[in-house]
């Protein structure tokens, strides 16, 4: 009677499902530039990561960021950026738009850990609204969630990024 | 029912598998102060078990450069790409720059293997890249859907007609020869990320990884159960 149930125990364990690390496009690069922009959609500048840039980017990121190059839109004093940054183990793809070196904008395009995905939602993403670099930090604080403590912490450091290199372009 | 029996069986069975978690646990919380983030692995059994061999078995190859892909990274001409690539798809060498293509776009490389950008849409007139090739001094790339585009530089791209998928030598992934010198490594921590979730032990590793917990789970709930039943409370 004991063996069958620890068994049956071992069975139910063995159901358990196993994880998908797809990548999940939630808003692709192409579409967040045109709802961005609109009918207006520029074409794309390029931002070549110089020193400046690098050291900038560093006392963000902890790391150089590991690309030669950048690119970003720019209309009628707004710019558009694309991101990514390791949250755990994989990076996120992120957008943000600033205005008068303000966030306007913050959106997450692509998303590949398996868990912490709740940085997608809106009422995350609306703390970013008005957001601005006092002291090379951001100025709102931005609440964690539970359970996505890295992707946050990513989310906010590509926002500090994106305000940085709309300041220094 | 014993509970201090069944607490005893499931402590048994889980103790090794535990402290295996823990260490491993321990090892990646620490990997910063460890090293462990910096350092690269050379054991042939790991290169192996990753796809990553001293002696490559299959790769792409184009203007004289190779590239050995696997699930762990990318290898090009016997340098461990940083950050890895992964999915890649095969690459093509044109305007002195390596367009090699992933499940994400485009990688633009220098000659040398540092990123230079991520070409995605808009700039990259396809979602997903089926395969890329070279045609003359230009890269194309054909979408999911079929269509074909070519560009110089990658900053510009056009359509072109159907028929120039005749025209264009595609990256196809072949069996290369031996490449003196030619030597893959594998990060310490994507080792111990691994080993910790069970990925290193095949398909069914993260499964047993899931019973590991659910036996500390119910170790848990008999050590609270033979608590509840001691005397001595």
């Amino acid at each position: 009677m004991r063996r069958r149930a620890f068994n049956a125990l071992l069975m139910a364990l063995f159901a358990a499902p196993l994880r998908s690390f797809a990548d999940e496009v939630i808003l692709s690069p192409e579409d967040f530039v045109s709802e961005t922009f609109g009918a207006d959609t520029p074409s794309s500048n390029l931002r070549w990561l110089d020193d400046q840039a690098q050291v900038a980017l560093t006392a963000v990121f902890g790391h150089r960021y590991p690309q030669a190059r950048l690119r970003y839109w720019r209309h009628d004093g707004r710019t558009a950026w694309i991101l990514d940054e390791i949250g755990k183990e994989y990076p996120i793809t992120a957008g943000f738009v600033v205005r008068n070196q303000l966030i306007e904008q913050a959106r997450v395009l692509i998303y590949r850990e398996s868990r912490g995905d709740q940085i997608r939602f809106p009422v995350f993403l609306k703390q970013f609204a008005g957001a601005q670099l006092e002291n090379e930090r951001l100025s709102r604080k931005i609440d964690g969630i539970s359970g996505a403590t890295l992707s946050v912490r990513a989310m906010e450091r590509m926002a500090r990024a994106a305000l940085t290199l709309d300041r220094i372009t | 029912m014993n509970p201090r029996r069944w607490h005893r069986r499931i402590g048994l069975a889980a103790a090794l598998f535990l402290a295996w978690l823990a260490l491993t646990g321990i090892a990646i919380h620490h990997a910063a102060s460890l090293g462990l983030d910096a350092m690269s692995l050379r054991s042939p059994w790991l290169l192996k078990h990753y796809g990553l061999y001293e002696h490559p078995a299959a790769g792409f190859e184009s203007a004289g450069h190779r590239l050995i892909a696997s699930e762990a990274g990318a290898v090009l001409d016997g340098r461990t790409l940083e950050p890895p690539l992964i999915g890649v798809r095969g690459f093509a060498v044109a305007a002195g720059m390596l367009f090699v293509a992933t499940g994400d776009g485009i990688e633009l490389l220098t000659i040398a293997g540092e990123r230079i950008e991520t070409l995605r849409p808009p700039v990259l007139p396809v979602s997903s890249v089926s395969r890329i090739g070279i045609a003359g001094d230009e890269v194309v790339v054909e979408g999911q859907d079929g269509r074909i585009f070519a560009s110089v530089d990658g900053d510009n791209w056009a359509a072109v007609p159907d028929d120039a998928a005749t025209r264009a030598q595609w990256s196809q992934p072949q069996t290369l020869p031996r490449y003196e010198g030619e030597a893959a490594t594998i990060s310490a921590s994507q080792v111990l990320l691994d080993a910790h979730s069970g990925r290193l032990f095949g398909r069914l590793g993260p499964y047993f990884v899931d019973i590991v917990g659910g036996l500390a789970i119910l170790l848990a709930l008999t050590g609270v159960w033979v608590w509840w039943r001691s005397p001595r409370r």
